[in-house]
């Protein structure tokens, strides 16, 4: 993770003049949210990125009350903005928040791996590709109409406590609501180990306390695949 | 269409006083036949570029009267500060010529602009007599019209339908003239800008385009602005998705920092603005694919559950559209007290409750039943009508009352 975070610089560090009322906004969009922010004011804003180094307040002023309202200043064809006094920089800038619209309001179709039932769980696992790596343990972080989220491979040797701490933070980035466990040994045969036994039960405790089921824990290996739920473990 | 509006406001009339201190210096040129083949459109918005580009320049009214030989004739008006003397007068009509001579060019066939010199007398403020055999020359023989017949019609320049190589020249001579203001001012290196000048139209751009042209404006280069977006999508699917971020997941993204941030935010905030001011004030139930692009711009891509509730006046118009509570991903909370009060409040005679689903499955859980009926009762207690419940997930959407959940309206009257 870098350092860079989206806390302003100290009131003192932004230089007075336009750079430092660039700064104060930028701070206000990115700490407060955009609410606060009146039309105007995102006008103006906009202008910045086609504006090097010059006050836009007036220009937004102006271009507002020709136009009427913001709407009709982002709704107008590039030529009447020129018109208007805008440059090419500006006027591209507020096409682009119209076509930014137009993509916002047409939802891309997502379309994530179902795991609804084990077959479909064992052709999305790849067992055969698997079983030919060292022994691993791999969590599927699904969202509440089971469909797939994220993989998360856990380090091998983690103590539970650990594993069921990082488990968790990927599951809240992820926004996951269920987990199901596969833990996959090539060359023994399917048992439950002490260790598969402690790591499921620290996991179950801090997926419980953060509203995640745990559908399941399987583990494969040289047999039947074996569910630790089905063997009263969960 | 509501960018027109303070263009069809028409400009102060020519000859007419009283004008306003500053702009009775009144030249008046033309009237000028149209080159052949030339759209009235394009050229009364080149001419009116290229005079409105002159120092001193005013109002510029640029007047067609479809009357005479060819496309029709154009008449020039400025009013400026002035002054009105031969001289001016002689630069406007350069003006014109000008505009004339690169529309002139630009008739189909035409090359891409990109490829084409700009005509040498452009970035000079006063063009020396062209010489014979140019372009120039041929749009200064074309300058002899018909006379016309005063007063002349009002006209409306229509802004679309623009033949497309003319819209293209334009483009260009706009990015040429603000490259030459600007660095005439001092403020920006003349680097050449792949986004602006002969690039494709916004509609046919990719999603790592339309994000590299946005990052151009606050990352020292284009090479940057395309790698940075580049990542950017790849990590998050589409541009659309990209402005939907929050501002702390997109820092982590490589090459993004707050300035880049606070771009992507802003224009997201203004498409969102813009999105709600095409419903507000519109009938909800009539215009509902127009209400369901705006739910769509504003629910879909949200991780988390969200309601809205938007409430409607007697005549079943918007008139308030707002966020209640946010939820968790497969939960948000609903108080229908307080979504009655609010509409007792606002004076609302009916509301629509919207919620959207992060897994991008609309379907309602029981627990959406039982919320929209609670809810139709608090509203029931106090005569106000819930009209529709709609779920949104992802691209696809569930509308109660289109299926059968919720009655339709009662007919005014029955």
């Amino acid at each position: 993770m870098r350092e860079q975070t989206l806390a302003p610089p100290a009131a003192h560090a932004l230089p007075a003049g336009p750079e430092g009322h660039r700064g104060r906004l930028r701070a206000r969009l990115l700490l407060r949210g955009p609410d606060g922010l009146a039309d105007a004011e995102i006008l103006e804003m906009l202008h910045f990125l086609g504006i090097p180094r010059r006050d836009a307040a007036p220009l937004a002023k102006a271009t507002l009350n020709r136009f009427g309202s913001l709407q009709a200043v982002l709704d107008a064809p590039a030529a009447l903005l020129r018109l208007a006094g805008l440059d090419g920089l500006s006027a591209s800038i507020l096409e682009l928040v119209a076509e930014s619209a137009r993509r916002l309001a047409r939802a891309e179709q997502r379309s994530r791996p179902l795991i609804s039932d084990t077959a479909r769980l064992l052709d999305h696992l790849d067992l055969p590709e698997r079983m030919a790596r060292p022994p691993h343990r791999v969590a599927l972080l699904l969202n509440n109409r089971n469909q797939l989220l994220a993989e998360l491979h856990c380090a091998p040797a983690q103590p539970a406590a650990e594993a069921a701490a990082s488990l968790a933070r990927r599951a809240l980035e992820t926004h996951a609501t269920a987990l199901i466990l596969a833990t996959i040994r090539p060359h023994a045969p399917p048992d439950v180990t002490d260790e598969d036994a402690e790591v499921t039960g620290c996991i179950v405790r801090t997926a419980r306390i953060l509203s995640i089921t745990l559908h399941d824990h399987w583990v494969f290996g040289q047999g039947e695949p074996l569910s630790l739920r089905r063997k009263g473990f969960l | 269409m509501a960018g027109l509006r303070w263009f069809t406001r028409a400009p102060p009339a020519a000859p007419a006083p009283p004008l306003p201190p500053g702009f009775d210096a009144v030249i008046s040129v033309g009237p000028y036949n149209l080159p052949e083949g030339v759209a009235p459109g394009p050229a009364i918005v080149a001419i009116r570029r290229a005079v409105n580009a002159l120092p001193g320049a005013g109002w510029v009214s640029v007047e067609h009267h479809p009357a005479g030989s060819g496309a029709g004739a154009i008449q020039v008006t400025s009013a400026g500060p002035g002054p009105t003397d031969a001289e001016t007068a002689a630069r406007v009509e350069a003006a014109v010529a000008r505009a004339m001579a690169v529309l002139a060019l630009a008739r189909p066939p035409a090359p891409p602009v990109v490829h084409a010199a700009p005509p040498a007398s452009l970035s000079t403020a006063r063009p020396a007599p062209p010489p014979p055999g140019t372009p120039h020359a041929q749009a200064h023989a074309a300058l002899p019209a018909v006379p016309i017949p005063f007063p002349l019609p009002p006209t409306r320049p229509a802004a679309a339908g623009f033949a497309e190589p003319a819209v293209r020249v334009l483009d260009a001579l706009a990015e040429l003239d603000a490259l030459a203001s600007f660095v005439s001012a001092g403020t920006l290196e003349p680097e050449p800008d792949p986004d602006l000048v002969g690039a494709p139209t916004t509609a046919a751009r990719t999603d790592v385009d339309l994000l590299a042209t946005l990052l151009a404006r606050v990352l020292p280069d284009h090479a940057a602005a395309r790698r940075t977006a580049g990542h950017a999508v790849a990590a998050h699917g589409s541009y659309a998705a990209v402005l939907a971020q929050p501002g702390t997941v997109l820092l982590t993204l490589p090459g993004l920092g707050p300035h880049s941030v606070a771009a992507i935010k802003l224009v997201h905030e203004a498409a969102l603005r813009l999105a709600r001011a095409t419903v507000m004030d519109q009938p909800a139930l009539t215009s509902f694919d127009a209400l369901i692009h705006y739910l769509t711009a504003v629910l879909a891509r949200e991780p988390l559950e969200h309601v809205r509730v938007l409430f409607l006046d007697a005549a079943g118009h918007i008139r308030a559209d707002e966020a209640q509570a946010r939820g968790t991903v497969d939960h948000a909370p609903v108080y229908p007290r307080e979504v009655a009060r609010r509409a007792l409040e606002l004076g609302a005679a009916s509301v629509i409750l919207v919620h959207n689903h992060p897994s991008g499955d609309p379907s309602p859980s029981g627990e959406d039943r039982t919320m929209t009926r609670s809810v139709q009762d608090a509203c029931g207690t106090v005569g106000i009508q819930v009209q529709d419940h709609i779920i949104v997930g992802g691209a696809r959407w569930f509308s109660f009352r289109q299926q059968g959940l919720i009655a339709p309206p009662a007919a005014p009257g029955s």
